[in-house]
């Protein structure tokens, strides 16, 4: 193994590394996380050269397949109009079927047996429903294949990791007596994506946003998820979850985290993840006001890109009374000496008119009295928006002047967007996770105390709805941009959801 | 020659363009995006200009803007200048068309003095200028107002005779607002990534001798850069200089660096062969990758960035000054202040 020495050669080298030769073990290989995104993203990394050629990939699963016949699967996920069948193949011979069962001791056997032959560094992807991580954690640990000698062992950890505070912290005991922390990469695949790693960029490498980036300037942020899609035929799965879960206790507040942090010291994995922890503990817990400071809705029928769309208790495997919510909008506050007294809100909801993910930070009203009573009330707030996604990019609106003689004042907006100031494509969220678990990388993952506090930030809210049987569920048609009741909640508050 | 483009007078270049674009907007039905993001200047030889503007034609699209070719004609005395104007768009999978725009002037053999004038009021504020030359060095020091304006400048070093990389180290090392780069630079960025992930730190202070094989009669630039490096990052001090071969110490280790050249169409570095304790570690190129090899015992392949728009696009990404590539360059300044003092006898018998 290379000494962890400092390297002189290594300084200044601005093209990241390159991983170390190993053996990926993807457990719940025919699931469709593995198709769509993880072989796309494996075989993008193999392409451009970022995993080395001697890079094996075991696709282990229950079902019966051959290598031959998975491999076909496989062609078929990344097969695209660029992509010649010679290019494939290379990566293709690198992947073999191992079939086996989560709770199978002997099948651990056989794998670690496999293992001790091809005598690499090994990487495990858990891609399977939680149901089964304590199975194969438990018998990763029962065959002795977390250490090796001579060679990295690291364990990479899809969503939803728990499903409430106590079986966080248990998934996080059960791992934690098989592998170490610094070995578990618990995955989010937001973190991996360019515009959010640009926001700490955007916030720490330009001095024009961080003396205003606080709550002498700041009145409020939102923060939206909004998704165009339902359910799509997952209605047995988040009938369990619901979006509370699903989107805003890791994708929501790993946004809101990185909008509030403090400057790390460094960019070690630990300095960044530190600052993230202090902004989820200095989260007001919400207590006895949940209600004041969370809505939940659910969408009913509707209208989507002009074709009539079901309501979600309409959707299969959905109660007809269920109450689980599609929609959520939160009020958190941060209780700090930066953002003390500045709402955040948080809102997510599927069967809104539009995907969006975005951050908008409203900047508070100057006095503007100078200009007149009706001017006064022309004018807008400054707002500055983080566009995640789709079309990713960052605008600031401000005020400017009508053309005329009369003082008409208008907001316009400066924008920068990725896809036209950058020609390169930004890799793709996986692959660059996937990358930085080669690498051992963590920074983009989360931590198990990171986890833990998020969700007690969530728990308290899904411990009073299952309780409370009269907290309202708002519906809201599909296709419109969420319950009625959850506009006028902001509105009394002086304030508007972004029209998006 | 032909040369791409509107033919407009120079004193007009802003006027033409702008009338291109509002007819180009009114023509397409597509999203039509201006970008700009950077100013890019290039000057080269009037023979050169075809495979420059191919070469930007590959790389605008990874950095829209406004770019600015100078291409001189030693052959043509008129003190006439020419431009050229068009757009150069290309269309994202979203069906948007980004746009640059290509400004292209040639100068005569007396004319060169209006470069600067000229270039100076084409530069969109508040966006970075590179500046990529490829003239001699000589020349480019009658251009101060030029260079006090470039955030970047970008050598060629394969293109610059010997006398030029000196003149070009010690003029560099003195004006330190000139933030440079180099085209060859660029070029070993894969071989010394090999370099530091393949060999075992702990191993550094070990080596005793490196072969570098270069293509050409003479060692490639490429090659005097990368035992600039070497001997920078691991403070090796110059001992001895002949023919051929180099000698550095450090601690109490002697190093021998040898050069092999192989005669090829091209000038680049072409395997690198290191001796440490007992262990040969060989790193040669092979259709696009740097193969590694450990005592003949094949041990990795990393890919070798070979594709010119790609090293030039890459080039583009930075803007701060390459401490490393400066620190390479001084060393090699060392090297030739210690073959001028110590073996001056000898200088003329080497060139490099």
């Amino acid at each position: 193994m290379k000494s962890e020495k400092n390297n002189p050669l290594e300084e200044g080298l601005r093209i990241r590394k390159i991983a170390d030769k190993n053996t990926l073990v993807i457990f719940g290989a025919t699931g469709d996380l593995t198709k769509r995104k993880l072989m796309p993203a494996l075989f993008s990394l193999f392409k451009q050269g970022f995993i080395p050629k001697e890079f094996d990939i075991i696709a282990f699963a229950r079902s019966e397949n051959t290598d031959d016949s998975f491999r076909k699967v496989v062609e078929k996920a990344i097969a695209s109009e660029e992509t010649s069948s010679d290019s494939i193949e290379p990566f293709l011979k690198r992947i073999s079927y191992f079939r086996g069962a989560y709770s199978e001791t002997d099948d651990f056997k056989r794998l670690k047996k496999r293992l001790e032959e091809i005598d690499n560094n090994v990487l495990f992807y858990l891609a399977t429903p939680p149901s089964a991580f304590d199975n194969i954690i438990h018998n990763l640990g029962a065959v002795d294949m977390a250490f090796l000698q001579d060679h990295w062992t690291r364990v990479i950890i899809e969503k939803p990791f728990g499903r409430d505070l106590d079986s966080a912290r248990m998934l996080n005991e059960t791992i934690q007596k098989v592998f170490n922390e610094d070995q578990i990469y618990r995955i989010d695949h937001y973190l991996g994506k360019e515009t959010v790693q640009n926001l700490l960029v955007f916030r720490f490498a330009n001095t024009i946003f961080e003396p205003i980036w606080n709550r002498r300037y700041i009145d409020h942020i939102q923060i939206t998820v909004s998704e165009k899609i339902g359910i799509e035929g997952r209605g047995g799965f988040f009938e369990e979850t619901g979006i509370l879960r699903d989107i805003v206790q890791n994708h929501m507040m790993q946004l809101l985290c990185l909008v509030a942090m403090e400057p790390p010291s460094t960019t070690e994995p630990n300095a960044v993840r530190d600052e993230k922890v202090k902004v989820l503990h200095a989260v007001r817990s919400l207590g006895p006001d949940i209600d004041e400071n969370v809505k939940r809705g659910q969408y009913g029928e509707g209208s989507i890109d002009g074709n009539n769309v079901k309501g979600y208790r309409d959707e299969e495997n959905v109660s007809p009374q269920s109450k689980t919510e599609t929609y959520v909008a939160l009020r958190l506050m941060i209780e700090n000496w930066r953002w003390a007294g500045v709402p955040f809100y948080l809102r997510c909801g599927k069967r809104l008119p539009k995907k969006v993910t975005e951050i908008a930070i409203y900047f508070k009203k100057p006095p503007l009295l100078m200009f007149g009573h009706n001017v006064e009330k022309e004018a807008m707030a400054n707002v500055l928006t983080v566009t995640i996604q789709p079309d990713e990019g960052i605008s600031l609106s401000f005020d400017s002047k009508i053309p005329g003689y009369r003082t008409r004042i208008r907001p316009v907006t400066m924008e920068f967007r990725y896809g036209t100031s950058f020609g390169q494509v930004p890799p793709d969220a996986y692959e660059r996770l996937l990358l930085d678990a080669m690498i051992g990388d963590p920074t983009l993952f989360t931590r198990a105390d990171e986890n833990e506090q998020a969700w007690k930030i969530i728990d308290p809210i899904l411990t009073k709805w299952q309780e409370g049987s009269d907290i309202p569920v708002h519906s809201y048609r599909a296709g419109s941009w969420g319950p009625k009741k959850v506009d006028d909640w902001i509105e009394k508050q002086g304030r508007l959801w972004r029209r998006l | 020659m032909t040369i791409p483009g509107k033919k407009v007078p120079v004193d007009k270049i802003e006027k033409h363009l702008h009338e291109i674009w509002e007819q180009k907007a009114s023509e397409l039905k597509q999203d039509l995006v201006r970008s700009s993001t950077i100013n890019f200047c290039v000057t080269c030889e009037l023979s050169l200009l075809d495979k420059i503007l191919e070469l930007l034609h590959h790389v605008v699209p990874y950095h829209p803007g406004r770019v600015v070719v100078a291409a001189f004609d030693e052959h043509n005395t008129s003190e006439q200048i020419t431009a050229h104007v068009y757009t150069y768009c290309h269309e994202k999978a979203d069906q948007k068309r980004i746009c640059s725009e290509m400004i292209i002037l040639h100068f005569g053999k007396n004319s060169r003095q209006h470069l600067t004038g000229l270039i100076l009021p084409l530069i969109l504020p508040n966006l970075p200028l590179y500046l990529w030359w490829m003239l001699s060095c000589d020349q480019l020091m009658d251009y101060d107002s030029l260079l006090k304006s470039t955030n970047r400048l970008i050598v060629n070093s394969p293109f610059l005779r010997a006398v030029d990389m000196e003149t070009l180290v010690e003029t560099v090392l003195s004006v330190e607002e000139i933030k440079l780069s180099d085209y060859a630079w660029g070029r070993i960025t894969n071989w010394r990534e090999a370099m530091a992930h393949y060999i075992d730190p702990d191993s550094l202070q070990h080596i005793q001798q490196v072969t570098l094989f270069s293509s050409g009669e003479n060692p490639a630039l490429d090659a005097w850069l990368f035992v600039g490096w070497l001997a920078s990052r691991l403070s090796w001090t110059p001992k001895g200089i002949l023919s051929g071969r180099l000698t550095f110490s450090h601690k109490d280790q002697r190093i021998d660096v040898l050069f092999e050249n192989k005669e090829r169409d091209n000038q680049h570095l072409l395997a690198v062969e290191i001796k440490v304790g007992p262990d040969q570690l060989l790193f040669r190129s092979q259709q696009n990758s740097i193969q590694i090899l450990k005592n003949d015992q094949f041990l990795a392949s990393i890919p070798l960035t070979t594709d010119p728009g790609q090293i030039l696009s890459n080039e583009l990404d930075v803007l701060f000054q390459d401490r490393i590539y400066l620190q390479a360059l001084e060393k090699l300044s060392e090297l030739f202040h210690f073959k001028k003092g110590i073996r001056k006898d000898e200088e003329q018998h080497h060139t490099y």
